[in-house]
């Protein structure tokens, strides 16, 4: 991944709620990096759509919102969240 | 008839597209929202590689893992791919390896969970803070491609670019309660753009592509 263009990257969240908008359904948050061609780094508009780029995709989505059951924490991973 | 449903469209019209809220006043909502709830369930799809066009198609994927975890009071439990207990908020945690628990980032899946599925609420704080850009999207909002090209050719600052939020006057106090988009977006900075970019090398999921 040395070809990435750390100058140019850019990250857009996309909130998507429920029918009401009271609360997140989903949450989606894409992250763009530019890459290096042999001729050197990519410039213009283009570098994150048309050209060849780096792209991350994280698409949360959110259910039984306070339904979950109690759930037990094992006494060694207790003590490696604190 | 037909002529007078056309102006009850048309007098109905402005109410609906004013029914919706101003886009920094609802990220605030929803986010406090999101925070006062004492449980959920989570699933992350994260999905990542090198991409070719504007819709971001991925022609060689280096991640393609999905997240899934439970939320309960300060606690959260990730069932898949790997075992693991996390507090809600902060850092760190404890990864299930093998027979025994060991801490987050001492294991390579601890630390491609801790960086790879980063907390919703550390996410939603982002979006708080850049509540000034949110703006919603409705059939004439562009592509996510063409947001992030504009995006970069006024982004010579470290601003998220900001939309101009409706003010409470343009608001008839008429309009029906049913929202008119359920869909916010955000342009973040590039700076920030960058710190997620940065944590998911730190991942290590490149290494292993």
């Amino acid at each position: 991944m040395s070809r990435a263009d750390k100058t140019q990257t850019a990250i857009v969240y996309d909130l998507l709620l429920d029918e009401r908008n009271e609360r997140v359904r989903e949450l989606h948050v894409t992250v763009l990096c530019a890459s290096r061609t042999d001729q050197g780094p990519v410039t213009g508009a283009d570098a994150l759509t048309t050209r060849p780029h780096v792209a991350f995709f994280t698409r949360y989505r959110f259910s039984r919102e306070d339904q979950v059951e109690r759930f037990e924490v094992p006494a060694e991973a207790a003590k490696l969240c604190r | 008839m037909r002529g007078v449903r056309a102006v009850a469209l048309l007098i109905a019209l402005p109410g609906l597209a004013a029914a919706q809220e101003p886009e920094a006043k609802a990220v605030q909502r929803v986010v406090r929202n999101f925070g006062k709830l004492r449980g959920y369930a989570v699933t992350a799809e994260v999905e990542g590689g090198q991409a070719r066009g504007a819709d971001h198609r991925i022609t060689n994927h280096t991640v393609n893992t999905t997240y899934s975890a439970l939320v309960l009071g300060t606690v959260c439990r990730v069932d898949a791919p790997r075992r693991a207990f996390r507090p809600r908020a902060g850092q760190g945690g404890a990864v299930e390896d093998g027979v025994r628990w060991c801490a987050m980032l001492a294991t390579d899946d601890g630390r491609r969970m801790e960086r790879l599925f980063t907390r919703p609420e550390a996410i939603l704080a982002e979006c708080l803070r850049l509540k000034g850009a949110a703006r919603w999207v409705t059939g004439t909002t562009p592509a996510p491609a063409a947001e992030v090209a504009l995006s970069q050719r006024d982004d010579d600052d470290d601003q998220p670019r900001g939309t101009k939020t409706r003010d409470k006057d343009d608001d008839p106090g008429q309009a029906p309660p049913a929202p008119a988009s359920n869909h916010l977006r955000i342009v973040g900075p590039q700076t920030l753009a960058l710190e997620h970019f940065t944590r998911i090398q730190n991942s290590g999921c490149f290494t292993e592509g």
